[in-house]
C-alpha cells in the first residue's frame, strides 16, 4: 500500500502535485493562522503531511527519525507561521524549506540534543504498524530514487534541486525559496544536474 | 484505526505557538531596501538617537539582524555572540590593509533578505562551521546615493581579520 502512494512520486514527471488535495477554498493566507485555526491547521497538514514525510524518508533510514523530524516540522511551522508570505510561493514549498532547516539542524546536533529540546516526540506516537508502514515509505523512496536515475552523479546541491524540482513539483521560484538561494542559482544547478544525468560527468567542483 | 499522522495532528492541536519574541530594541520602524550583489544589503538610516541595529531570535533558533546605522557596532558585536553568532561587525575602513579574503557564508547559514523585509539578514547559528566567524562589514555606499549603511557579509577563519577594508577583498 505504502510503496503504492509513494510510486507515483517518482519518475521525472514535471506537473504540480494533484491540488485536488488543498481544498480550493483554502486561501494561502490561512497559513498564517494555523497556531490559532484548528481547520486551518487541519487542512494544511492533511494536503501536505504526505510530502513532509517523503521529503525526510529520502534522507532518514530510520522510521523514528522520520517520525521526530516530521513532528519538528509542524511544530515549526505553526511557531513561524506568521512569516509565511504567499507571494514567494505556495505553502508546500514553505513547508518543505521549513523541513529542510529541521534536517539540516537533526545531522548538526546529537540525539541527545535533539530529544532534550524536542517539543513533541513523533516516534512516541509511532504503533509497529507504523513503523512498518515508514520503513516501506523509506525503502519505496529509495527505489525511486534509483529510478529516477543516478542521482549519486550529482552534488548533494544539485540533488535537492533536482528534488524539490522534479520530483516535488515545486516551481524554480519555490524551490529557491525552500533553499534560500536565488532563482538563477536553481537554475544553474538544475541545468547541470540535468547535463550530468543524460551523461556520465561526476559531481560539480563549482560552488554554486 | 488511527495512524501516526492522525495522532500527530491531535499533538498539533494542543501545541501553543512559541510566543512571537520581540525585536529590540527598535527605535522606529522604517523599511529598509536591500541592495544586494555578493551579498551586500543596504539599509537607510535613521536620524535621531535610536538603536542602531535591531536584533531578534526566531523560535526555530536563528538570529534576525537588521543594521540600521553605522554605530554601536561594538555593541551589536557583543549581541550578536551572546545569542550564540561567533560574529564581528566593523565599519570598513579606507586605511585598512589586510588581505584576508572572505568566503561566501552558505545558504543554509544565512538567508537574506528575510520575508520580503528587505534589509534584514537571517543567520542560522546551529549552521555555523566551527573554527569561523561572521564578518559584518559596514560601510556607507557612495554610487547608490541611498541613506544608511551597506552591509557585506562573509565567513571568516576565526577569529577573523582585524579590519575591514574598503571594497575589497571579496569572497573566494
Amino acid at each position: 500500500m505504502t510503496t503504492e502512494r509513494a510510486m507515483p512520486r517518482a519518475g521525472w514527471d514535471r506537473s504540480p502535485p494533484d491540488p485536488a488535495v488543498l481544498d480550493p477554498a483554502f486561501p494561502d493566507t490561512a497559513v498564517a493562522r494555523i497556531g490559532s485555526d484548528r481547520h486551518a491547521l487541519d487542512q494544511l497538514y492533511r494536503a501536505h503531511v504526505d510530502d513532509v514525510i517523503s521529503y525526510l524518508a529520502r534522507r532518514c533510514p530510520d522510521p523514528h527519525d522520520v517520525a521526530d523530524l516530521t513532528a519538528d516540522t509542524f511544530v515549526t511551522a505553526i511557531d513561524t507561521a506568521h512569516r509565511f508570505d504567499p507571494r514567494r510561493g505556495r505553502p508546500v514549498a514553505w513547508l518543505l524549506g521549513v523541513a529542510r532547516h529541521v534536517l539540516l539542524r537533526h545531522f548538526r546536533t546529537r540525539a541527545t540534543e535533539r530529544r532534550a529540546v524536542a517539543r513533541i516526540s513523533g516516534r512516541r506516537l509511532l504503533d509497529t504498524s507504523d513503523i512498518h508502514r515508514l520503513e516501506e515509505r523509506i525503502d519505496a523512496e529509495r527505489r525511486a530514487q534509483r529510478l529516477l536515475g543516478d542521482l549519486d552523479r550529482l552534488s548533494a546541491r544539485e540533488r535537492e534541486v533536482v528534488e524539490l524540482v522534479d520530483r516535488a513539483g515545486l516551481t524554480t521560484a519555490e524551490a529557491a525559496q525552500a533553499l534560500g538561494v536565488t532563482t538563477g542559482v536553481v537554475r544553474i544547478r538544475r541545468h547541470r544536474a540535468h547535463t550530468r544525468l543524460r551523461t556520465s560527468k561526476g559531481p560539480s567542483d563549482v560552488d554554486v | 484505526m488511527s495512524t501516526f499522522e492522525d495522532r500527530l495532528l491531535v499533538e498539533l492541536h494542543n501545541h501553543r505557538p512559541a510566543p512571537r519574541r520581540r525585536t529590540i530594541p527598535v527605535a522606529a520602524s522604517v523599511s529598509a531596501v536591500a541592495v544586494l550583489a555578493a551579498g551586500a544589503i543596504a539599509l537607510p538610516g535613521l536620524l535621531g538617537t535610536g538603536a542602531a541595529y535591531a536584533m531578534t531570535t526566531e523560535p526555530d533558533g536563528s538570529i534576525t539582524f537588521t543594521l540600521k546605522e553605522l554605530r554601536d557596532l561594538d555593541a551589536a558585536t557583543s549581541a550578536l555572540n551572546e545569542a550564540g553568532v561567533p560574529a564581528v561587525v566593523r565599519a570598513a575602513r579606507a586605511d585598512c590593509e589586510d588581505t584576508t579574503v572572505g568566503a561566501r557564508a552558505p545558504s543554509d547559514l544565512l538567508e537574506w533578505p528575510v520575508g520580503g523585509d528587505e534589509g534584514s539578514v537571517r543567520i542560522h547559528p546551529s549552521a555555523m562551521p566551527d573554527g569561523h566567524v561572521l564578518g559584518l562589514t559596514a560601510f556607507e555606499p557612495k554610487s547608490t546615493g541611498k541613506a544608511g549603511p551597506v552591509v557585506k557579509v562573509l565567513l571568516y577563519d576565526a577569529p577573523g581579520p582585524p579590519c575591514f577594508p574598503l571594497g575589497k577583498p571579496g569572497p573566494k
